[in-house]
């Protein structure tokens, strides 16, 4: 399990005010992708946005959707304060060729590696230690959203 | 051909930016509850030919697994 802390991204941050009280839509497909970048606990800051979030490439990595129907309800956060939500785990392609270390997980508006798109949230993992991918491993990511007051 | 996804019966499902990395996918871990092989963007499943034409075209007719490729396109795809 990994959870996503809302000050990550601005871009997250403008999703959820756009979203209320402002009444815009809300993105289509959510996707989750895996990010090279930074540390295995550190992630981008609050103005940086998908394109310094270093993704895997090649090996038959592929970003994964969500559906929206895959969050469960809401409920008490981990810790003593906030509210989460946890999607159904994700399962990533077999690699078929090395894909190095990873440090994370992100979630995205589009199914495009590389730049594109917009970073909306980023975690590191929940033991705060990244993974080596070699060929013919599989990454599976339970994913968390917490919000804290 | 776009993105497709490999969907199971429990409703779960795997996303490749392409039909071979699927099939290889299929390969290392078996088909058990596979549904099928379905393009993101349509929802169409796709056949056998759809899958070996796509290999085609991204210049995959001569890799070495194409053998044990083609046994398990027949084996678990349809057309």
């Amino acid at each position: 399990m990994a959870e996503i802390w809302p000050s990550v991204a601005g871009e997250g941050l403008d999703l959820a005010l756009g979203v209320f009280p402002k009444g815009g839509a809300n993105i289509a497909t959510t996707y989750i992708g895996l990010f090279t970048a930074f540390t295995a606990t550190t992630v981008g800051t609050e103005g940086q946005s998908q394109s310094a979030y270093t993704e895997v490439s090649g090996g038959s990595y592929a970003r994964q959707a969500i559906a929206s129907s895959s969050w469960g309800a809401q409920a008490a956060g981990n810790g003593s304060t906030g509210r989460k939500t946890t999607a159904g785990q994700v399962t990533f392609p077999t690699a078929t060729a090395a894909w190095g270390t990873i440090n994370g997980f992100f979630l995205s508006d589009t199914s495009t590696g590389g730049a594109a798109g917009h970073c909306y949230f980023a975690a590191n993992f929940d033991d705060l230690t990244a993974i080596v991918v070699n060929t013919n491993d599989i990454v599976k990511v339970t994913p968390t959203i917490q919000f804290n007051p | 051909m776009a993105r497709c996804f490999l969907l199971y019966d429990d409703g779960s499902h795997v996303s490749f930016n392409e039909p071979a990395d699927a099939v290889y996918h299929l390969m290392r871990q078996g088909s058990a509850g596979l549904r099928g092989l379905f393009a993101e963007e349509s929802g169409d499943e796709l056949t056998v030919r759809d899958v070996l034409e796509d290999m085609v075209a991204r210049g995959k007719e001569h890799d070495d697994g194409t053998p044990a490729v083609l046994a398990y396109l027949k084996e678990f795809f349809h057309g």
